[in-house]
């Protein structure tokens, strides 16, 4: 876990965490999924993409 | 006046039950509950909220064992989650009456990417995650099979025992 890079989700209206402290992600959303959730199959998506609601997280360096 | 302390040749001290009682009441355990999960004057916060893939759906570790002996879920987008001194919920009864509990508010984790895992249970660390606070098991004693876009919500809950 150690050399895994860790994002936090700052989408206010994302589920991911509790609803009061952003949750946090390593890799990032899929193609398909970016493309499922946001109806664009250009989305961005990758490391670093929420892979709950597509939105680019924050990178935190304490995990 | 001397007096003399007599010691019996033989005595099985750790085979003598105890037969004293003890309480420690609701407003006694809530200043503990104050203190540890509720301030963060007494520890850094957050802690951290992991899943785990060893032990069983219905084990966890001994007491005498560490977080060294805890297998952490790497599935894919998978990150522990944190738990903030504040947002714990406010003391109340552990039922039916077996202590005093805070809950804090459904944990969701990241959506499960190309690779799934096994989850036997989540566990609370300290913030450097160097020491477990406490494991548990799902309280439905099942484990939770995690396969691509699935999502998985903890609820995590501390409770001290009268």
């Amino acid at each position: 876990m150690a050399s895994k890079k860790i994002y936090e989700c700052t989408n206010a209206s994302c589920t991911l965490g509790s609803r009061k402290d952003p949750g946090r992600f390593s890799g990032g959303i899929t193609q398909e999924q970016a493309t499922a959730f946001l109806g664009d199959p250009d989305a961005p998506h990758g490391d670093g993409y929420c892979p709950n609601c597509g939105e680019k997280g924050k990178e935190v360096s304490d995990a | 006046m001397r007096s003399h302390i007599h010691y019996r040749d033989y005595q099985d001290f750790e085979s003598d039950p105890l037969f004293l009682a003890t309480m420690m009441p609701d407003e006694g355990l809530d200043i503990i509950l104050g203190q540890f999960p509720g301030s963060d004057v007494k520890y850094t916060s957050p802690l951290q909220c992991a899943l785990f893939t060893s032990q069983t759906a219905t084990t966890v570790i001994t007491h005498a064992q560490t977080i060294a002996n805890i297998t952490e879920t790497t599935y894919t987008s998978y990150a522990r989650q944190t738990l903030a001194a504040a947002t714990w919920g406010a003391a109340a009864e552990r039922p039916t009456n077996l202590g005093r509990q805070r809950t804090y508010p459904q944990l969701t984790y990241p959506t499960v990417g190309a690779t799934g895992a096994t989850i036997n249970g989540f566990y609370i660390a300290n913030n450097g995650f160097t020491v477990c606070i406490g494991q548990a098991n799902f309280d439905d004693g099942l484990a939770v099979v995690l396969a691509t876009n699935d999502v998985i919500k903890v609820t995590p809950t501390i409770a001290y025992l009268h």
